[in-house]
């Protein structure tokens, strides 16, 4: 029981949020978004007024009213954790890979994060309706969370993780308290994805759960305050936004569709415009440049850091057989930098972004995918388009940099199997990277050789929340300018950047050519100017003496 | 005999010394968009530099037409008679104190180097940097009718054509220099008036 107890600890800590990023200050809750004006009271509600003690029992007393919520959520990403793209299924639960703790599948303390209870491995049932977690997303008390351990059941005892104490839910008090999510719902899980706040996304952390006017002007609750769901709107469960085979924006016109996009998709222009300044040179931009390029000019610009970097190559270093980790402080905020379990991490905080051509689409590879080594850093979900493109406009982007193990015989990129009891493989048990490479591959039916090192690779966050002040957005010099933002963008001529050397170099020596055409000839005429006036003097002179010869 | 005659006219001046101005100001701003340094700063470079090419766009509208109206067409009747004693002047006689070999008249004000070049400024670069200014300011109206995807050319063209306007500035501003005096062909654009010897 005691092991039991130390194994759940140790699992827990290394996967929950707090574990990497500490948060020094607790951001103030936002007003919960209940409205005042619903036709029910749940608390009322008989079949909620129950001492639930199992969360799905909870789900059965919702279907009793929202016959059909479950079906609903059964066809979302947030459920299945895929999406068919050209015919094929893509996603986290199937073969989707990234360069944080690499791939889900096989890894049940991922599923702390999905919307349902028990996802452990592929003997899950994905189209049981008990299964589905309403709460984490309705729940409008702040008091359930998640258990990593328990592969998205919420905490029914008292737990001791990490440093803090996360008290068995009410789930009565719970059920009856159901609203519509809030931001610290969506957030719970949006602003500490891969390990913690701030980690994934360079633009959504849990500072968004208050943020000031600077940092957010749609959230801040100064002016707007807006919920997420303002520009996620829904339809069914159905939440507008980017996933596998669905873009993050179908147009740019103000309005275009508006109805046909709620739960669909979501656009700056579709309440702005896309000729929203009164000001043609600016306007003209739109076509081409996202409004986020110029309006989000720095990533994680709230108190906590992003994680720019994951190197697991230098993972499992230990200290008397024991593994540890080293904190670096950022501005007030401690972070990882080295973690036996983990490897190295570089972090930021007011990074400027990396320009990229963006349709709104993401390529996401998967595991089974054959890459080539020659062509590190592998992007493992690069954005597509270019200056050709009509759909294509310059995004901001957070890279996060990988180095990440794979099969150097079979070229694929290997998932890793972490969490286990001793003995299992399990990377952060055994610290052995063959095994758990093997039990990693073997969870997710593929093939490995044996053979494995350690390749560079990139992951892709387009940057599109933490809008700024309209005072604060991107200078012209920043981009049209040698050596600016748009450095390495390519295929088109940018004003204040770009040029032809050979001209540059003939409008040189024109110029110069000129200036030292003038000096010379100027210098030679003052010359010879003074060289006739001394003999036009002497022959004066000359006549003079002899005029007084004579 | 030395008399005085009205070379520049007055709308000839205006246009001289507005032009002058603008050319300045599109100079700096130009070159501040092409990167060379920082000035005014990148957006109000960019405003100034639209407004002046449009007001230089005018006032050649407004230069052609007197041009062709006034006769003054005549000046700029492409001749190559006198250019070799001309050049031999600039790189011989002027270092030994030899007089100019133009004579200037109200009818014939430019010596036959100077027809030749106010032939190409007139007529072929400032043209090629008007027109390609405006292919450069309206090139998103282009580009959505499908006109023109790329705006490369337009804009090296228009680049090349600012440095060789900048080198005729600088050489220009030593060529008038060489009048009676130092000052008398500045002054002479200030007032209009020029002394010539009358024979």
């Amino acid at each position: 029981m005691k092991i039991y107890f130390a194994a759940f600890v140790c699992a827990a800590l290394a996967i929950s949020p707090v574990d990497a990023v500490t948060n020094t200050s607790q951001a103030e809750p936002a007003p919960v978004i209940s409205p005042q004006n619903s036709t029910a009271d749940h608390s009322k509600f008989e079949i909620l007024d129950d001492e639930f003690d199992f969360a799905p029992d909870v789900t059965e007393a919702c279907l009793e009213c929202h016959t059909e919520a479950a079906q609903q959520i059964h066809q979302t990403p947030h459920w299945r954790w895929a999406a068919k793209v050209d015919g094929k299924m893509v996603g986290k639960s199937q073969n989707g890979y990234n360069n944080y703790c690499v791939a889900a599948r096989g890894n049940s303390s991922c599923s702390q994060c999905h919307t349902g209870y028990g996802w452990r491995n592929d003997d899950f049932d994905l189209e049981a309706e008990e299964n589905v977690d309403c709460l984490v997303c309705h729940d409008t008390t702040g008091t359930y969370k998640k258990s990593a351990k328990m592969s998205g059941h919420p905490y029914y005892e008292d737990t001791q993780v990490g440093d803090q104490l996360i008290k068995g839910v009410d789930l009565r008090k719970v059920a009856q308290s159901v609203g519509l999510p809030s931001r610290q719902n969506c957030l719970a899980c949006h602003a500490n994805g891969g390990g913690g706040n701030g980690v994934k996304h360079g633009d959504t952390d849990m500072s968004l759960v208050d943020p000031v006017h600077e940092l957010d002007v749609h959230m801040s609750a100064d002016k707007l305050n807006f919920s997420c769901q303002t520009c996620h709107s829904t339809s069914g469960h159905q939440i507008s936004g980017r996933y596998n085979g669905k873009k993050a924006f179908l147009d740019d016109q103000l309005d275009m569709g508006r109805h046909e996009r709620l739960g669909n998709n979501v656009s700056c222009e579709s309440c702005h415009s896309n000729r929203p300044h009164d000001e043609r040179q600016l306007d003209n931009h739109t076509s081409k440049v996202a409004c986020t390029s110029c309006h989000i000019g720095e990533m994680a610009r709230g108190p906590y850091p992003t994680k720019l970097s994951w190197d697991w190559s230098t993972a499992g270093e230990l200290k008397d057989g024991k593994p540890f980790s080293q904190d670096i402080e950022i501005d007030g905020v401690h972070v990882h930098q080295y973690m036996s379990k983990k490897g190295t991490f570089t972090w930021g905080r007011n990074v400027v972004p990396e320009y990229r051509w963006y349709k709104g689409e993401l390529l996401q590879k998967s595991l089974s995918d054959v890459i080539d080594p020659n062509q590190a850093p592998i992007d493992i979900n690069p954005p597509t388009g270019d200056y050709d493109d009509p759909d294509a406009k310059i995004w901001p982007f957070k890279i996060h940099r990988g180095k990440q193990p794979y099969d150097t015989e079979n070229n694929t990129m290997l998932p890793i199997y972490l969490v286990g009891k001793k003995g299992s493989g399990a990377l952060w048990s055994d610290f052995d990277w063959a095994k758990a490479l093997a039990a990693g591959a073997a969870l997710n039916e593929m093939e490995f050789s044996g053979q494995f090192d350690f390749i560079e690779s990139n992951g892709y966050w387009p940057i599109k929340h933490m809008v700024a002040p309209a005072e604060q957005a991107v200078a012209c010099e920043q981009c049209h300018a040698r050596g600016g933002r748009l450095e390495s963008l390519d295929g088109f001529y940018l004003l204040g950047r770009d040029g032809s050397t050979w001209v540059d170099l003939l409008g040189a020596v024109m110029v110069f050519g000129g200036l030292a055409g003038v000096g010379g000839h100027s210098a030679y005429r003052y010359v010879s100017y003074r060289r006739r006036n001394a003999s036009n003097r002497k022959q004066h002179d000359n006549q003079y003496d002899d005029q007084q010869q004579d | 005999m030395a008399t005085t005659i009205t070379i520049f006219k007055r709308f000839e001046r205006l246009w001289h010394w507005l032009q002058a101005l603008l050319i300045l100001l599109l100079l700096a701003t130009g070159l501040e968009l092409h990167g060379l340094f920082s000035l005014f700063g990148f957006n109000t470079a960019v405003q100034l530099h639209d407004w002046a090419g449009f007001i230089w766009l005018a006032l050649l509208v407004l230069v052609f037409s007197w041009i062709a109206t006034t006769g003054e067409w005549r000046q700029y009747k492409p001749s190559f008679d006198g250019v070799p004693a001309t050049l031999k002047y600039y790189a011989y006689g002027v270092f030994k104190g030899q007089p100019h070999p133009h004579h200037m008249t109200v009818a014939n004000k430019f010596n036959p180097l100077q027809r030749l070049g106010y032939i190409a400024i007139l007529f072929v670069m400032l043209p090629v940097q008007i027109f390609t200014g405006l292919m450069f300011f309206f090139f998103p109206e282009l580009r959505a009718a499908g006109w023109l995807q790329q705006i490369d050319w337009i804009a090296i063209i228009h680049t090349l054509n600012a440095y060789a306007l900048l080198s005729f500035l600088v050489i220009h501003l030593y060529m008038i220099t060489f009048g009676a005096t130092l000052g008398a062909h500045l002054k002479a654009m200030v007032t209009g008036k020029e002394q010539i010897d009358s024979k």
